[in-house]
């Protein structure tokens, strides 16, 4: 094996999944990642945080979701707005997304968690939509950079 | 956000405009009805962007319009008003209307006064609190079958009071009788309708709230008189909308719009404005669907109002003729209406966005309660739990400056972020308290993030409206006990 000693700049990406950040009325989550599948999942995650404790959601249950869109902006915009039907009409509450296939203008994915129970659970706050407002989704050079502010 | 940088010239002490020059886009010019004071934190805000935003939006006729209790939105800013003349090509855009549609406010008179309540007040705000479901997700009031599901959606107040949930009084005193006429259940989304089957009756979270309150002053004790109210009078109010199935309605149209844009050629400055005409399949499709919603609201605050009724005659053990539980009117605060207006002279159909903001029509129109025919309509102006709120009336000018609009609150002014920061370490229970207020709440994070310094001051709020003669103030009313979402 031929050693290469030019200095290794591979860009290291946040080890965080994403953090919140405060708008105006409402909540924006900032997700990184290493792809933009992985920025897509971590978003995700991160809208739950947001709803949910989500530090006690147990993979228990998961559920295929499929969204489609005109370009990669609308196309995470209702493929978060999936999982946030799957939370409003059937309880669920995900921790873990894994993407199975990301094109500009379709998604799949499998979502990991479990229904709500008061018990264990505690929520947060209603999400009443996904917004566009400032909507970035960036490979930013050293890793993926997701940016979504929710309509509380 | 970056403060704003652009041209606001001052009209007078209570109008400031954004000049159509601003952007070669706008088709009309801003006008923001605020205090010299109000207006530094609005070009903070950057709230003037989307006023200017708006103003670009095919049919806008006469003025993009803010009240002043507006702060950011999507699209629309929130306290936002944009009227479109439908045979121009007018358009119609769900972020006009918001994700809560007819989110709305309810004031209810009763023949009670401060002392006959006083010692029952932690009793009636722990029976509220348990018999009318609040917080993140709440369901189970009353729960709906398809077909009632369908009625509720084409009859709004109707079906409620038609099923117990009330008298045929209330319709009357009721926008729109609680019930838009071109509400079609085909434009709703099978997810819209899951949403909603189990929701009606509740109050869900955030700024929504039922208190119990005290007429504090009146300013004009004639038009208090034909609205029924008096100082040291006990009232109530519902603060909610349509729930999940607004919500739901709101993100289906907000996509599909998405295409309409695209399809009809309109130049959009922020999706959040995605629109089509009003008289397109897209356009009449969302008027379907909006006020299908709008009349799921209007049947939700009844409802709310049918159990308010039910738990004061269970804890005061006093009739429902002696509590005397009346409503004096119900608003609409996030809707899209068709109204005729006097436009140029000419009676002209416009579609009226009101974004976190309420209708005001004045004395003698016809779309008002005959028994309020010489007042003008009641616009009932919610303010923060600490502070108070207002019941205001209509006036000619505000009809023609602000197609009959007025303010719907007082206005966020924090994030909510902030506001929890703020009230760490604070006991907002125990701060209201203080100040005599009893406040139950379902959310763990919910009281820091409504306390009192969240908002602008209603006070400032309704007075800019009422110095420029948009509307006018009635009574002022204070907070005695408050259950949240």
């Amino acid at each position: 094996m031929v050693m290469d000693n030019t200095l290794d700049i591979t860009p290291t990406p946040n080890p965080k999944r994403f953090d919140s950040f405060e708008h105006t009325a409402d909540m924006g989550i900032i997700a990184y990642g290493s792809t933009r599948e992985e920025a897509f999942a971590n978003i995700a995650c991160g809208m739950f945080a947001l709803l949910a404790e989500s530090d006690n959601i147990t993979l228990k249950k998961s559920i295929n979701i499929e969204a489609s869109g005109y370009n990669y902006d609308e196309l995470l915009v209702n493929f978060l707005s999936e999982l946030l039907y799957h939370c409003s009409t059937k309880g669920m509450l995900f921790n873990k997304v894994a993407i199975l296939e990301l094109t500009p203008t379709l998604i799949k994915a499998k979502a990991y968690g479990e229904k709500y129970t008061s018990s264990k659970h505690q929520l947060r706050q209603e999400i009443k939509t996904v917004t566009y407002h400032q909507l970035k989704i960036e490979d930013t050079g050293c890793g993926w950079e997701i940016r979504v502010i929710f309509d509380v | 956000m970056n403060p704003w940088q652009g041209p606001i010239e001052q009209l007078d002490d209570y109008r400031f405009k954004i000049p159509k020059s601003y952007m070669n886009e706008m088709r009309v010019p801003g006008l923001i009805y605020a205090n010299v004071e109000m207006m530094e934190h609005i070009k903070n805000d950057s709230t003037p962007i989307q006023i200017a935003n708006v103003a670009c939006l095919p049919g806008i006729i006469k003025y993009s319009i803010a009240m002043p209790d507006i702060h950011w939105g999507y699209g629309f800013s929130i306290g936002g008003v944009g009227a479109t003349e439908i045979d121009k090509g007018g358009i119609i855009s769900p972020g006009g209307v918001g994700s809560d549609i007819n989110c709305g406010v309810r004031l209810l008179r009763t023949n009670l006064s401060l002392s006959d309540i006083e010692d029952k007040l932690p009793a009636l705000v722990n029976g509220l609190f348990r018999n009318i479901p609040a917080g993140v997700g709440s369901h189970g009031a009353i729960k709906l079958s398809p077909k009632d599901t369908a009625d509720v959606l084409h009859t709004g107040t109707k079906w409620a009071v038609s099923h117990g949930y009330g008298i045929p009084e209330d319709i009357l005193y009721t926008e729109e009788h609680g019930q838009l006429p071109f509400a079609n259940p085909e434009q709703i989304s099978q997810r819209a309708l899951e949403r909603g089957h189990n929701q009606l009756g509740t109050l869900g979270s955030g700024n929504h709230f039922l208190e119990i309150q005290v007429i504090d002053r009146v300013f004009d004790p004639k038009i208090a008189a034909i609205f029924g109210l008096k100082e040291q009078q006990i009232t109530i109010m519902i603060h909610t909308g349509s729930r999940g199935l607004g919500y739901q309605v709101c993100e289906d149209y907000l996509r599909s719009m998405g295409d309409a844009s695209r399809k009809y050629g309109i130049y959009l400055p922020d999706r959040q404005l995605a629109c089509a005409p009003v008289d397109s399949p897209e356009g009449k499709g969302y008027l379907g669907a909006m006020a299908c919603a709008a009349n799921y609201a209007w049947a939700n605050r009844q409802c709310i109002m049918h159990l308010t009724r039910r738990t004061f005659e269970q804890i005061l053990g006093l009739s429902e003729k002696e509590i005397g539980i009346q409503l004096v009117y119900d608003v609409a605060h996030n809707i899209a209406k068709i109204e005729k207006h006097m436009v140029n002279g000419k009676e002209t159909t416009l579609c009226v966005h009101r974004k976190g903001a309420t209708r005001a029509f004045p004395a003698g129109h016809p779309d008002i309660p005959e028994r309020y025919k010489d007042a003008g309509q009641p616009v009932i102006v919610p303010g923060d739990m600490g502070r108070a709120s207002y019941v205001l009336v209509g006036t000619q000018l505000g009809m023609d400056e602000a197609f009959g609009t007025a303010c719907h609150g007082a206005g966020r002014i924090m994030s909510r972020t902030r506001a929890i920061k703020e009230a760490k370490g604070r006991s907002i229970t125990r701060e209201l308290a203080d100040k005599g207020i009893i406040v139950r709440s379902s959310g763990k994070e919910t009281l820091a993030e409504e306390m009192p310094e969240a908002y602008k001051d209603v006070n400032v709020v309704v007075n800019i409206l009422h110095q420029a003669g948009i509307a006018k103030k009635v009574a002022k009313i204070r907070p005695l006990g408050v259950v949240k979402g």
